[in-house]
């Protein structure tokens, strides 16, 4: 194996050679020793030298000694390593995975896995040959640059060492992909990817460079909450779900605890099979809200603890508020028949209430109504008043519609006739509604027919025509609409379903614009946030399991987060990456790193060193006579 | 003096033996050796005797009192030695033969150069050259000595002396030599052979540490009816070296440097090379007729002379 040198150009000081051997012999002196005849020694040496073909330099030990003293110096001083593989690292990229699973260990007090990710890239760091850069990136759900390139290994340590692990799952591609990006402007041969193997199995990218996958070994057995959520029940109340993931070494029990603001609601052991999932319900009544957590205690052995625990903000279950003018006798009838909805403006409220959950409206200038969502039929709305006119009389007939759109669910609008017929001005298509801040759910034959605000606050839906100018309140969808339109505003106002928070990046949060926040959550977690003027404050990152306790002046409340991740808990790895046009297989050997010889050439060195000493100082001269 | 230049502490000051106490003839030999001395006498395997008579039985014919042979009497043969008993009985006259006693010529050449100042090398060979003298003298043998230090200077000779009278020349002669020079062995025997005549003994006291080839002086000695008794003196550092470091031998007769630093097989090989040395000039003085003997100059006098050289044959 022949190595190669970080500085070569220290091969020069080999020219110190000339000046070395030119002193010695100008210098040399030797004892000197009168000796009866050299009849004998003559012919003896001669003989040696044949017998020895290093016997000039054994003649001039003290020259050998010191050559070789300046070549292994000069040769240390030259830097030599011996590669770990073929080819050159001039740039290496080393991507290291911190997400959940990374935290997992495989003995109780063990390392987790990314201690052992760490110790290898270490190893690799050391072994970084002089004048080679490395970069470090960590990725979890997103990529992370810790430490761009350069060779100055502290710093590729501390970058290294600061790490930790992030509960959120993980993915590999944006990292890809960062490191992609930064190829662009200085070209990186080889990316040397540290995990334990769970991220997605498929990215769809091309590589630009070699990708060498390094998989950690596999941590113990794990059991984990993944779904942690809540629907309304037929009676009012909550139905609560969690499931809880086996891996697929797991052979453990672990007991469920779950409790609403310290009441335990439930207490229930659970044995998944190995790879395996098991379902838990349970009824909790909705009359007031509650924080309900989850968590689950193993019996034995479990390598990972961030996934025990699950955190549910459940609201107080209650009717619907909906706005309908009494002219609307259609929409009204429908919603009239619906449990849990208080219709407005009714006999009790004439003049209704500041806001609503939901307004049906055919007045434009209900538009500023606030509520979580809207509909309203029969005029075009503002922003589309320049691209769709409505012909009145025209009659027309549904195209297509967009029969998975929450609305839109098991409607049926293919046979009703409108008389109302919205078209596109000239010049105007399709797009340009969409560009406006519009999706289109329903076509007609020359425009758009109902269409659904995509931007600001709320969801309002938008019919082009007056439906009491067609035949679809005859129709049975009308109420089925009626329907859809009442479940997707209780679930934009949270009383359909609640989902467990998971971690990364919280969602927005109401709250007075400008106001300022602070966040204290666990291991430390503290940050300040202030609203925004759209009176929503977003964007609150929520790296690790467990309670962010908003604070503001006037208001405390917390927030759970949880890890909620089939992947993480089940600790599937993958063994092959597989990208566009190749796939990349795991290697789960330490990658061998370059070896830096100047060390033991220093030691060589120091040894001829102390053997020159010995020998010059030794006692001169022999003792032939 | 070379501050630098390492000279042994026993050769820095004296190049012979030390001089002889009260009442002892020689410093080279002690007066118990002598006497025990006088009563041995050298031993050849070969007969390079000279015509001249003397008192070493030579292989012809001659009139010493040892019988030889019988042969028929011719006319004209001295009746003094027909065999008158045989007669008698045969009534036939055989003449009676003897062996011829002829006279040995004993050199004694002496290594004085520089090489030999280390470690009691030239004090060994003074000793054993007044003894090998002593030996020829007792043995009414005809003994000269040559000794060799430098190639620029005249090399000492002791003219050839019979009996026991010249014994005392012979000391002086030996103790008198002055040691240190660049003589090799056999540039010196080529020397000592253009003034020498005679056969005899060639004793060699050196430690045969020359650059030069030995072949043609042991031909030369050979071809000039001498029988050679090699005895090679060695240091026991030279025997047995340490060497520790790096060092810049310096060779005591030319001045001639070579470097060496010590090293695990630098000592074997040495020793193996000193013994292959040492095989090379026994089988060169062998081959001749001759004899070599390797001696450390730490050898006791006595145990030469009385049990190396006896057991060995060179003397009885």
């Amino acid at each position: 194996m022949i190595p190669d040198f970080g500085t070569a150009a220290n091969a020069l000081l080999f020219l110190l050679l000339i000046p070395l051997v030119l002193f010695y012999f100008l210098k040399l002196k030797r004892p000197r020793l009168e000796i009866p005849s050299l009849v004998l020694w003559r012919q003896v040496l001669a003989d040696a030298r044949v017998n020895a073909p290093f016997q000039k330099f054994k003649r001039n030990l003290l020259l050998l000694l010191q050559v070789l003293l300046l070549s292994f110096t000069v040769l240390a001083a030259m830097q030599p390593f011996i590669r770990g593989r073929r080819g050159g690292i001039d740039r290496l990229a080393v991507l290291i995975d911190n997400s959940a699973s990374m935290a997992a260990v495989s003995e109780a007090g063990g390392g987790s896995s990314l201690d052992a990710a760490v110790r290898r890239i270490d190893a690799l760091i050391d072994g970084l040959p002089p004048g080679h850069e490395a970069c470090i990136v960590s990725f979890s759900s997103g990529a992370s640059l810790r430490c761009g390139f350069t060779d100055n290994r502290r710093v590729l340590r501390d970058a290294l060492h600061s790490i930790r692990v992030e509960d959120v799952p993980g993915s590999s591609e944006d990292a890809l992909r960062m490191v992609q990006a930064m190829s662009r402007t200085a070209p990186v041969r080889e990316v040397v990817l540290v995990s334990d193997g769970n991220f997605e199995a498929v990215t769809d990218m091309e590589l630009s460079f070699d990708l060498n996958f390094q998989k950690l070994p596999p941590p113990g057995p794990n059991l984990g909450i993944t779904e942690f959520n809540a629907s309304r029940s037929f009676s009012g109340g909550w139905d609560v779900f969690a499931v809880v993931q086996a891996s697929a070494d797991s052979r453990n029990a672990a007991r469920l605890q779950i409790s609403a603001d310290s009441d335990s609601l439930m207490s229930e052991t659970v044995f998944p099979a190995p790879g395996e999932s098991q379902r838990i319900a349970l009824r909790i009544p909705g009359e007031k809200p509650l924080t309900v957590s989850a968590v689950l205690v193993p019996d034995g052995f479990d390598s990972l603890s961030s996934d025990n625990a699950a955190y549910l903000d459940l609201p107080a279950q209650r009717p619907l508020a909906v706005y309908v003018p009494p002219s609307m006798t259609a929409f009204r009838r429908a919603f009239r028949s619906m449990g849990d909805v208080l219709l407005y403006p009714s006999d009790d409220s004439p003049g209704g209430i500041p806001a609503y959950d939901l307004v049906v409206s055919n007045v434009p200038a209900d538009v500023d109504k606030p509520a979580a969502c809207a509909l309203f039929v029969g005029f075009v709305p503002p922003a589309l008043g320049s691209m769709v006119a409505i012909q009145k009389d025209a009659g027309t007939g549904v195209v297509d519609w967009h029969k998975t759109a929450p609305l839109l669910r098991h409607v049926e609008l293919a046979d009703i006739l409108l008389l109302d017929d919205p078209e596109f001005l000239p010049g105007i298509l399709a797009g340009d509604v969409e560009n406006a801040g519009f999706q289109v759910l329903v076509h007609g034959r020359h425009g758009p027919l109902l269409v659904e605000r995509t931007t600001g606050p709320g969801r309002a839906f938008f019919m082009l025509f007056d439906t009491d100018r067609s035949t679809l309140p005859w129709r049975v969808g009308f109420p089925v609409m009626a329907s859809n339109l009442r479940l997707l505003t209780m679930q934009v106002i949270g009383l359909a379903d609640a989902v467990a928070l998971r971690t990364g990046v919280l969602p927005a949060l109401d709250s007075p614009a400008g106001l300022p926040w602070h966040i204290d959550g666990p291991a430390g977690y503290s940050r300040d946030a202030v609203a925004g003027p759209d009176g929503r404050l977003a964007g609150i990152p929520a790296p690790m399991v467990g309670v962010y306790d908003f604070k503001s002046a006037d208001n405390t409340f917390p927030v759970g987060a949880a890890l909620l991740s089939m992947d993480e808990s089940s600790l599937a790895t993958i063994s092959e990456v597989h990208f566009n046009e190749l796939s990349v297989s795991a290697g789960t050997v330490p990658m061998p790193s370059p070896r830096a010889l100047w060390f033991p050439l220093g030691v060589v060195a120091f040894t001829f060193l102390l053997a020159e000493w010995w020998y010059f100082h030794r006692r001169p001269g022999g003792s032939v006579q | 003096m070379d501050p630098e230049i390492i000279i042994p502490a026993d050769s820095a000051g004296r190049s012979g033996p030390p001089p002889p106490a009260a009442g002892h003839l020689t410093r080279l030999i002690e007066n118990e050796a002598l006497e025990r001395l006088r009563m041995l006498r050298l031993k050849p395997t070969g007969r390079f005797t000279n015509k001249s008579r003397g008192e070493h039985v030579s292989g012809r014919r001659g009139q010493s009192n040892d019988f030889s042979d019988y042969r028929n009497y011719v006319s004209g043969d001295d009746i003094r030695f027909v065999d008158w008993n045989i007669f008698a009985r045969l009534h036939r006259p055989f003449l009676k033969l003897y062996r011829q006693e002829e006279e040995l010529h004993v050199v004694v050449l002496i290594d004085a150069s520089s090489s030999m100042m280390f470690e009691g090398k030239f004090a060994l060979a003074q000793s054993l050259g007044a003894a090998f003298g002593v030996m020829g003298l007792c043995g009414m043998e005809k003994v000269s000595v040559f000794a060799f230090n430098s190639t620029a200077a005249s090399p000492l000779y002791l003219r050839p002396c019979r009996g026991r009278s010249g014994m005392a020349r012979l000391f002086r002669f030996i103790e008198s030599i002055e040691s240190g020079g660049d003589a090799p062995v056999d540039a010196a025997v080529e020397r000592f052979l253009k003034n020498h005549s005679g056969r005899g003994v060639a004793v060699i006291l050196s430690d045969f540490l020359t650059f030069g080839e030995l072949v043609r002086p042991m031909n030369l000695l050979f071809g000039a009816g001498l029988e050679l008794f090699a005895v090679q003196i060695l240091g026991p550092s030279e025997i047995d070296p340490e060497l520790t470091g790096d060092v810049r031998f310096v060779d005591a007769e030319n001045g001639r440097t070579l470097d060496v630093s010590s090293s695990g097989d630098l000592i074997r090989i040495y020793r193996e090379y000193r013994a292959d040395y040492e095989r090379r000039i026994s089988d060169l003085c062998k081959a001749r007729g001759g004899r070599f003997l390797s001696l450390a100059s730490s050898d006791p006098f006595a145990w030469i002379v009385f049990d190396v050289l006896r057991r060995r044959g060179w003397i009885e």
